[in-house]
């Protein structure tokens, strides 16, 4: 499949059957936007273009494993498989969206150039987008929660604001500047990386998977309210 | 864990500054080092990488005595403060002979007191260096600015039982700043001697 990025729409090709079913996100080469990829919907509005049934198409009937899938978010586009693809693509995640796809390590996605798209932390893909899976993580109820967990749940909070607040400390010019002009994902990207990575070290699997910390926070500081990191 | 060095006939001891990013341990130790007498102190040295620096000097006091015959010379260094730095804090942590907390009075920084300070603690226990045993110096910043918490609130998540000595100060001013340094030396040298 295409991929497009929004931004400077450079177009990548990439092998949708390599893609996680919780799909993944990417950086592009070219302006360091970040694209997020989804597999096309087994029932999609997508194959309708003729030239673009591949695996995807197939999948409707033979992998119902494959479904409910979100709708492929406006960021990511699937666009005109008669466009020529550009041989380089995406190296890295983006870290700084703790979503499930950031959260999730999993086995390299290649392009048909063989090309790595890795994820480098947090735990394995959630199997919630199968049908037999287990439901998502559900909101904690801080009633139930051992004294133990209570007290990890405070660390991740403390720790996710900490890391939030030092992104801004440190960076007030570039956090400025990418608010001014929505290019905070590139001045940021690496130092929220960092972050992310240190607060995936840090904080227990389980809470890393259930909460939702490290965004809120980067949302709440360097965002100033407004939910730029999705 | 501190060096003895035979030929000089000193007493070599690790003083490490930690405490949240911008918190004022390098305005801490900027400071001693530009009111220290020349003759007793070495060159102030900033080993940058990056983003993050460490400052990191010593001196000999004249002023102290010795330890059977050993002088002290205190090593004073600095930790990168921004949270995800930890690999550099642990390493400058290794041999510590006592230690600065500089906690940032500020309330939008509450938060992150606790978190540097448990950050310590986690360090310290990976060194086997126990917190009720380790001379620790904690000491009340930027007490000029107006939005800060009281020192009771503090005291409250940092030093519930009141283990440790604590200086309010105004390192931008050296208020407080050769108070906190004392003490620490004074602690170190206690477990020396």
């Amino acid at each position: 499949m295409i991929v497009e990025c929004q931004y400077c729409h450079a177009k990548y090709n990439v092998d949708e059957t390599k893609i996680p079913a919780a799909g993944v996100k990417v950086r592009c080469h070219k302006c360091n936007n970040i694209i997020v990829i989804k597999r096309p919907a087994p029932e999609p509005r997508i194959p309708e273009t003729p030239s673009a049934p591949g695996p995807g198409g197939k999948q409707e009937t033979s992998a119902p494993q494959v479904e409910k899938k979100p709708a492929v978010e406006s960021r990511a586009e699937v666009s005109r498989p008669e466009e020529p693809p550009e041989p380089r693509l995406p190296e890295e995640p983006f870290p700084e969206a703790p979503s499930e796809a950031v959260k999730t390590k999993q086995t390299p996605v290649k392009t048909p150039a063989e090309e790595k798209i890795e994820i480098t932390h947090g735990p394995p893909p959630p199997e919630a987008d199968s049908p037999a899976a287990p439901p998502k993580p559900q909101p904690f109820s801080e009633s139930q929660m051992s004294e133990e967990d209570k007290k990890w749940h405070n660390r991740a909070r403390r720790l996710a604001k900490a890391l939030a607040s030092d992104l801004v400390l440190y960076n007030k010019d570039k956090v400025e500047r990418g608010l001014r002009d929505g290019t905070i994902g590139q001045l940021l990207g690496a130092e929220i990386r960092r972050s992310w990575e240190y607060y995936c070290q840090q904080i227990p699997r389980h809470i890393v998977e259930s909460t939702d910390y490290f965004r809120e926070q980067l949302n709440k500081i360097v965002g100033r309210g407004e939910e730029i990191f999705k | 864990m501190a060096l003895i060095n035979y030929a000089s006939r000193e007493i070599n001891s690790k003083i490490v500054y930690y405490g949240p990013g911008l918190g004022g341990k390098t305005t801490n130790i900027k400071y001693v080092y530009t009111k220290l007498n020349p003759s007793i102190k070495g060159r102030l040295i900033s080993l940058a990488t990056e983003l993050d620096r460490t400052l990191f000097f010593d001196f000999l006091p004249v002023d102290l005595g010795t330890i059977r015959g050993f002088k002290t010379r205190f090593h004073l260094y600095t930790v990168p403060g921004q949270v995800f730095y930890n690999a550099s804090r642990k390493l400058i942590l290794k041999g510590v002979d006592g230690i600065v907390f500089v906690a940032d009075s500020q309330i939008e920084r509450f938060d992150e007191n606790i978190e540097s300070f448990e950050n310590m603690e986690d360090n310290l226990r990976t060194y086997n260096l126990d917190m009720n045993r380790i001379p620790l110096v904690i000491q009340y910043n930027k007490r000029d600015l107006p939005n800060i918490t009281s020192v009771e609130e503090l005291q409250k998540v940092l030093n519930p039982e009141n283990k440790y000595p604590y200086f309010e100060s105004v390192a931008t001013q050296g208020i407080g700043v050769f108070e906190t340094l004392k003490e620490i030396c004074k602690l170190v040298l206690k477990v020396l001697a």
